[in-house]
């Protein structure tokens, strides 16, 4: 509970220096600074009036979409880092979209359980989204030759929340401008809202590019974790705990870990470990189990 | 283990390389450019 209390509050504190610019919120702007230039590791809308930094996927299909390339060097570059050092710890600690829905499933509601198979087939859905982030602005592109930001435009439930909602409250110019596409919109973030209360992490699970690459990395992170065979009992008290399915014991660092420590929590035999380095301290000791006393 | 300790030196590197590229052809301009204006399709005005 002491872990999951400290996780909530990484994740705040990340979600509030992420959009810090309160000035935004009050004025119906967004911040116009030199942080702008980088990319955040999570999915944060760079309309946020609060937005300090840029929204990795907003980014990259701007540069995709824009008329002069073909290929992000740069957001790639920037999310393969994250990706690479932390995989989808990203998602369980410093996205503010994860943290969102993370508040939501704390109501006391009876919670849905989604039937295996449906729930497997419906996970490869965020990797279409993520061909669509990358090849759409591409290859459908208007007479100028440039592409829109269609995730965004289209299906992103952050942009809505964090900066539709916002803006219109507080610019009446925007507020003004309101029409069918904004309620389309509304009813995405409306749908993912009332999912993430009964569903743990809808978005995350089904639909986020962003989970959908670094969960690409997870298995190479430089962060990992890691269950000691010397130590597990097969208990599957791990497993229980996990609340993105994962099959905690045959595969730690699955594609659908968030690296939330649910499971390292439950462990009361000590078996499941994290840290940055984890592959190169087994990677020293080959074959052998490392037993702690 | 130790494959993947090559690959995710590798996947690094690219990382780096990619920043880099990114960039020495003025990428950030880009991103800044429009991340400092707001993106009506994000926030769904169109």
């Amino acid at each position: 509970m002491m872990q999951r209390k400290k996780r909530h509050i990484i994740q705040a504190a990340a979600a509030v220096l992420q959009n810090g610019y309160l000035e935004g919120f009050f004025t119906g702007g967004i911040y116009k600074g030199n942080g702008k230039h980088i990319c955040v590791p999570g999915l944060n809308c760079y309309s946020c009036p609060g937005a300090l930094g840029s929204c990795p996927i907003g980014s990259i299909q701007a540069v995709i979409g824009g008329s002069s390339r073909d290929f992000s060097y740069y957001v790639m570059g920037l999310i393969l880092l994250f990706g690479v050092i932390l995989g989808r710890l990203v998602c369980g600690f410093l996205c503010p979209f994860g943290f969102v829905q993370d508040l939501l499933h704390k109501f006391h509601t009876p919670k849905l359980k989604i039937q295996t198979k449906l729930d497997r087939t419906l996970r490869w859905n965020k990797f279409l989204m993520l061909a669509a982030v990358i090849f759409l602005p591409m290859i459908a592109t208007d007479a100028f030759g440039i592409g829109a930001p269609y995730f965004c435009k289209y299906f992103c439930p952050a942009g809505t929340l964090e900066g539709g909602l916002p803006l219109i409250a507080a610019n009446s110019a925007i507020r003004a401008a309101v029409g069918p596409l904004f309620y389309w919109k509304l009813f995405v973030l409306a749908a993912v809202i009332a999912a993430s209360i009964f569903i743990y992490r809808p978005f995350c699970k089904y639909f986020c590019p962003l989970g959908a690459f670094y969960g690409l990395l997870n298995r190479i992170s430089v962060f990992q974790y890691r269950v000691d065979p010397g130590r597990c009992t097969h208990c599957g008290a791990c497993e229980r705990a996990c609340k993105m399915g994962v099959d905690v014991t045959k595969n730690i660092n699955s594609i659908e870990c968030i690296r939330c420590g649910e499971c390292r929590n439950a462990c009361k035999f000590g078996a499941i470990s994290a840290s940055f380095g984890e592959a190169l301290k087994s990677s020293a000791k080959p074959g052998k189990p490392e037993v702690k006393h | 283990m130790k494959r993947n300790v090559l690959f995710s030196a590798a996947v690094l590197a690219i990382a780096a390389a990619f920043i880099a590229i990114g960039i020495w052809i003025g990428e950030p301009s880009d991103v800044f450019s429009k991340a400092t204006m707001i993106c009506m399709e994000c926030i769904g005005i169109g």
